[in-house]
């Protein structure tokens, strides 16, 4: 079976290997998956450039943040999953392999009845913006949230689920054009960032008739995250979830001050770690279910086979509008 | 009468002049004030400046923001404040004046003894209360905060109530010079900022004998903020009540994610009733009267100085050396 890892840092040509290894038989309480589909998130490139992101130490290792696949061996120990069922394998178990060996107490039970390109980011895209909502925006029905990047799969899934949740966005984009888009998938704003707190405070405020928001979500940082929270009601929370931009969040004495503004962060492992099984599984529950329907989806720029990794990489390196995904059916792979 | 009055934003020598104005009547409920001290603070050069985020204004303005004053005489259904009583004036009432009318349920009893030193009571002296019971209310004796700014008035007034409280401060200053003062006024640990958040963080950890610091005090702003996440536990709590620097306040990833610390705001009541406020007061002004709690006063100008007194708020550090006090009638 097939398996990429990561042995050096550089260039995907030379960072990346694919070897042809054995197959991972199940150990104890483990079963094994066959891969189907995982997308290339990325930070799978910073992973490859940035040595403090991924010490020497830590190499080689199997790149792959999340997937599905489907159980084709189980250890004797195992109860609650069948061989056949489609499940999501814990998340940075290095997922760019056909097969893997994995606890069953970590996977999820995944739909099995629709494409598997459909659930390839529930598990960190689906979930971050799932727990967003429920953790932060609480809100009664008819309520505004604005958030930024709006238009990336995470915010677009936020803007689906919000509208699930009864709540209304406020979506903040770069570039003009996007209002038909992300109005289809629910939202009920859309403004082009102007560049200026002022500004956008005051955009924001005329596309929401002047409502008071009282949640804002940044993906980016930086002194976006500061304009953000200069659309925020007395009181309000700005919640930091990405930190994509990589630049420290600015935010403004005055706003602080005068509003009693409140700035934190979310990391997706400890807000959903910190719940019970039971409440995770049926958080991913719901998620497939929402998946599958279609209801929170991402655009998909292109699928690659595992034999073909470096075309993957290298047009994760370019300018792309969606996800980019490996698929594990060899039928994929180019003869 | 003599009042400071800013007609436009820009330099204060441009667009503040020394004016004279009717004497003010007290009208149905109100007194007038004769004000005896007003303290400066840095946000009052923001407002006449016009810097973003003060230009809240309509001109002509009287400046000063916070001060202390007696009662000249009272208005019809003013009678609870007579003549001799000594107030605390409204917040924002235009204190850079010489006698001011103000409703009397507006004002606040203060009690005697140094004008100077009691007209802080409001802002600096708010403000520390505030960051100490509201936000580091759950630190228990023994425990640690951290702060920077620690030479301000404020920063003082944190180290005094905190040692009220038998809670220890580690204080963050940029000159060595500070350390033998603070400590005087009962700092527990005085570091000198490294100019990097990672190095002042360390220096702040060994000086706490490790300690877990869940509540950080910032009024640096811009890489202040940042270090005061650096210094504290998981799950930390940065206040911030000012920002010297000009520049927002930075918050670094790694702090809001990995070890989940937050930023908040405060402000001027937060919260508190009149009658709290009032309370709230009356102990601060206590502390501060009986010398327990001491700002250094750097210069006090009469209005006819103004431009004096303008001029040396914008220094900082060892080229200001404490609060800028107006004295209208001297």
């Amino acid at each position: 079976m097939l398996v990429l890892r990561q042995i050096g840092h550089g260039d995907p040509t030379t960072a990346l290997l694919l070897a042809d290894e054995p197959e991972p038989a199940p150990g104890p309480g483990e079963v094994v998956v066959a891969m189907e589909i995982a997308p290339l998130h990325g930070s799978e490139l910073m992973n490859l450039r940035d040595p403090t992101r991924v010490p020497p130490t830590a190499l080689p290792r199997i790149p792959g943040t999340e997937g599905v696949g489907r159980i084709v061996a189980k250890a004797a120990d195992v109860t609650g999953f069948e061989i056949g069922q489609r499940v999501f394998p814990p998340k940075y178990s290095g997922l760019l392999r056909e097969r893997v060996a994995v606890k069953a107490e970590q996977c999820y039970a995944a739909p099995g009845d629709c494409p598997a390109e459909n659930l390839a980011i529930v598990y960190t895209m689906g979930l971050t913006a799932w727990l967003l909502l429920e953790d932060y925006a609480k809100l009664p029905a008819g309520s505004w949230i604005v958030h930024d990047a709006a238009n990336s799969s995470i915010g677009r899934i936020i803007i689906a689920l919000a509208r699930g949740r009864g709540l209304r966005t406020v979506n903040v984009v770069r570039r003009p054009g996007l209002d038909t888009a992300l109005k289809a998938l629910g939202g009920d704003a859309v403004v082009v960032d102007p560049g200026n707190a002022d500004d956008l405070a005051r955009a924001v405020a005329a596309a929401t008739n002047g409502a008071e928001i009282c949640v804002g979500l940044d993906m980016i940082g930086g002194p976006l995250a500061g304009r953000i929270a200069r659309c925020l009601a007395p009181g309000g929370t700005l919640v930091l979830y990405g930190g994509t931009g990589g630049a420290a969040a600015e935010i403004d004495f005055m706003d602080l001050h005068r509003r009693d503004l409140t700035v934190t962060g979310m990391g997706l492992s400890r807000a959903f770690n910190r719940r019970s099984a039971g409440e995770k599984a049926a958080i991913m529950a719901e998620l497939g279910r929402l998946a599958a329907r279609g209801v929170i989806a991402t655009p998909i720029a292109a699928v690659y086979g595992l034999r073909d990794y470096r075309s993957a990489f290298a047009h994760l390196a370019r300018e792309h509008a969606g996800k980019i995904l490996i698929a594990f059916d060899r039928t994929r792979d180019a003869p | 009468m003599k009042a400071l009055q800013q007609n436009a934003y820009g330099p204060p020598s441009e667009v503040v002049a020394l004016v004279d104005l009717p004497e003010p009547e007290a009208g149905p409920g109100q007194v007038v004030v004769e004000v005896e001290a007003a303290p400066m603070h840095l946000a009052d050069l923001k407002f006449i400046t016009g810097e973003p985020g003060f230009r809240w204004f309509t001109f002509p303005r009287i400046c000063g923001h916070e001060g202390i004053g007696r009662v000249v005489r009272s208005g019809p259904d003013a009678a609870t404040l007579a003549p001799g009583a000594r107030v605390f004036l409204p917040i924002g009432s235009g204190t850079f004046r010489q006698r001011m009318a103000v409703d009397a349920a507006a004002c606040i009893p203060a009690p005697e003894g140094d004008a100077q030193q009691l007209a802080l009571t409001a802002i600096n002296g708010m403000t520390a209360v505030i960051l100490l019971e509201d936000f580091a209310g759950t630190v228990p004796p023994g425990g640690w905060i951290v702060q920077n700014g620690a030479n301000s008035s404020c920063g003082r007034y944190v180290i005094a109530l905190a040692k009220e409280r038998g809670v220890k401060t580690c204080n963050i200053v940029r000159r060595e010079s500070l350390a033998a003062e603070l400590t005087a006024l009962g700092a527990d640990a005085v570091v000198v900022d490294a100019g990097e958040p990672d190095a002042t963080a360390a220096l702040v950890t060994a000086a706490t004998g490790r300690a877990e610091i869940a509540v950080g005090f910032d009024c640096v702003a811009a890489t202040g903020t940042e270090t005061i996440a650096r210094c504290l536990a998981q799950g930390g709590t940065v206040v911030n009540y000012g920002f010297m620097t000009g520049k927002n306040c930075e918050m670094a990833f790694r702090d809001l994610f990995l070890r989940r610390i937050k930023l908040v705001g405060m402000n001027l009541t937060h919260n508190r009733t009149p009658e709290q406020v009032k309370a709230v007061y009356a102990k601060l002004s206590g502390m501060i009267a009986s010398g327990a709690m001491h700002a250094k006063i750097a210069a006090a100008y009469p209005l006819a100085r103004a431009q004096e007194a303008f001029a040396h708020q914008a220094r900082t550090g060892e080229e200001r050396q404490g609060k800028i006090i107006i004295l209208p009638n001297d």
